[in-house]
């Protein structure tokens, strides 16, 4: 199930050093994070103290608001451009990302959004224009078979390999969104940030990405943010619970989302297991 | 229902209706006045009508150059670089640009800007590219066609900007999310930003373009007045200078009125088709 790393004697000796943080991929002490506006302050985390494993799939889950989003773009600083004000501390793999040039951060931590964009160019240089630009790939060759190898994993080539060169814009919400997916993917990076992938995606593109998340999990580390709890139980190793920007409860994903120790969770997962019918009577 | 359908396309025609009349007015009365000169052919025989086509094309042309690099230039460094503070007094310069009279262009330019462009600029341009006939010739004097575009393009600078900062202003911050979640740098993000917005580019340099083609008094002070198909460091002619030039002896020459209000409806022409020319590139580039 794990990787198995070519492990040298500096690496085992460095490994048996740092022990327990070797394990986690991020650890998160009380960290805080603050939206400053021009007459008002969100505090959107508040005190979140989490750990994030190594090569384990991670899904955060929690009401709309509750600041998954926040965590996703704190792990990768993005929330600094947002005038945020952070206090806490964040270890990437053992490293103060705080301390960390910001832009190495991000091209070893990429996050796909929330909400998708296409890049103002064609389908093709969504994906060639960042491994050139960011990852300075240069031979030809290569980067088209990134850019097909991408599309294929994001379900999205098929209905594109004949209008590679068209703008993007013009693409579906869902079709963004696998592009999107597909982008970040190409970049080869460490660690995959997804916020709710599949929330513009009809069911059978969200199976075929839930199969490339699988795929990939055995070469990138990625933490995913969903608002299913289907989906968190087909996916998830280990989970995170956020209410109102705090983390209520974390662990081993069958611990958490079947035997959840707080009310608080319980009421949640509460919501999912009611009948349809009543659901939507209560709507 | 379709009544009042009907009534509400109404009210939405009439602004286009309306300026379109308008156009239409001014075209009319153009055409009227320069009959004479264009049926009695005229207005072929005048000498200067070639002459200052192109003069006011060319400066025109440095004129769009120079205000797009500076505009872009300004857009950057207003949204990427300059702290929220200073962002407020360079806007201010900028307003305060766009609202002085162009004389004092004109004036700043022959005093001040023009000597020292003259030095340091149309004399290595001469030196070194003098083989080149845009160049081809010696700069003894201040005024001429590329002082006069460059100045032009610093006067419509602000116009331009306003249009291309807003239009950056206004880019989602996703386009921006998105660029620095993949790990990119800050120029990939204005690179990305600039194409975002390329048709409020287009649009500044529409705008730009028929501003200094229509400027008059500080072209009348700059350009010298020489009616040739001039190099880029010779004093040259364009057509609304040339037109308050010869005013003073229109009124006595047989003609001449009527030729000049011919090359007037050529400009007119000129911004018109400049006008839909970008438009259809436009349209092109969406296809
Ligand atoms: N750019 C921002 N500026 C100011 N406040 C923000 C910003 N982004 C989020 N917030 C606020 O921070 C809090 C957490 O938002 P966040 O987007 O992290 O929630 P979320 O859990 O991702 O919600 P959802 O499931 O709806 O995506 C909310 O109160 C939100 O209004
Ligand atoms: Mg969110």
């Amino acid at each position: 199930m794990y990787n198995t790393y070519d492990i040298t004697i500096f690496k085992g000796a460095s490994r048996v050093l740092l022990g327990v943080i070797e394990d986690s991929l991020f650890t998160i002490e009380n960290l805080n994070v603050w939206y400053r506006q021009k007459n008002r302050i969100v505090h959107a985390l508040k005190d979140v103290t989490v750990k994030i494993p190594a090569r384990k799939l991670t899904v955060i889950i929690g009401r709309s608001g509750s600041g998954k989003s926040t965590f996703l773009r704190t792990l990768n600083r993005v929330v600094e451009m947002y005038n945020a004000k952070i206090s806490g501390k964040i270890l990437y793999k053992g490293q103060n990302i705080f301390k960390m040039n910001p832009q190495v951060l991000r091209s070893r931590v990429v996050m796909v959004l929330q909400r998708p964009i296409a890049l103002p160019m064609s389908i093709y240089d969504n994906i060639a224009y960042p491994l050139k630009s960011i990852k300075k790939v240069k031979d030809k060759r290569e980067i088209d078979r990134k850019v097909e190898e991408a599309l294929r994993l994001a379900n999205l080539w098929n209905e594109v390999k004949d209008r590679l060169h068209h703008p993007a814009t013009q693409l579906s919400g869902g079709q963004i969104q696998r592009l999107a997916i597909a982008r970040a993917i190409a970049l080869d990076p460490e660690v995959l940030l997804l916020d709710e992938p599949t929330a513009h995606l009809d069911p059978e593109s969200t199976r075929y990405i839930e199969s490339t998340i699988l795929k990939l999990r055995e070469k990138v580390d990625i933490v995913f943010v969903t608002h299913s709890i289907e989906q968190a139980r087909r996916l998830a190793e280990y989970v995170i619970y956020f209410e109102d920007g705090k983390v209520i409860e974390e662990g081993e994903a069958e611990e958490v989302l079947e035997r959840p120790k707080t009310e608080r969770l319980r009421r949640f997962l509460s919501v999912f297991e009611r009948e349809p019918e009543e659901a939507e009577v209560i709507v | 229902m379709s009544v009042s359908k009907s009534i509400s396309d109404i009210f939405l025609a009439v602004p286009l209706l309306v300026s379109l009349g308008l156009v239409l007015y001014f075209l009319v009365v153009l055409v009227y006045y320069s009959v004479p000169s264009i049926v009695t052919g005229s207005l072929a025989k005048y000498s200067a009508t070639l002459p200052c086509i192109y003069g006011s094309l060319l400066i025109s042309i440095i004129a769009v150059i120079i205000a797009l690099a500076f505009s872009i230039a300004l857009t950057v460094l207003i949204n990427e670089y300059l702290p929220r503070s200073l962002e407020a007094v360079v806007s201010s310069l900028i307003d305060v640009l766009a609202a002085f009279p162009t004389v004092i262009f004109g004036i700043w330019g022959l005093r001040v800007f023009g000597p020292l462009f003259r030095d340091y600029v149309e004399w290595p341009l001469y030196k070194y590219l003098g083989f080149l006939p845009l160049f081809s010739y010696p700069p003894y004097q201040v005024p001429s066609a590329l002082l006069t575009g460059v100045i032009l393009g610093i006067m419509v600078t602000p116009f331009a900007t306003s249009v291309i900062r807003e239009a950056y202003r206004t880019v989602p911050s996703e386009l921006r999310e998105t660029m620095l979640s993949l790990g990119a740098g800050k120029w990939e993000i204005v690179k990305v930003h600039l194409l975002h917005i390329r048709e409020a580019i287009i649009g500044g340099l529409t705008l730009s373009f028929g501003k200094a083609i229509g400027e008059t008094a500080a072209v009348a002070m700059l350009i010298g007045g020489t009616v040739w198909f001039c190099p880029l460091t010779a004093p040259c002619e364009a057509i609304p200078s040339l037109i308050v030039r010869q005013l003073g002896i229109a009124f006595i020459t047989p003609g001449l009125l009527s030729n000049l209000t011919a090359l007037a409806l050529i400009l007119f022409i000129i911004g018109a088709v400049a006008l839909l020319g970008i438009r259809l590139i436009i349209r092109r580039a969406h296809r």
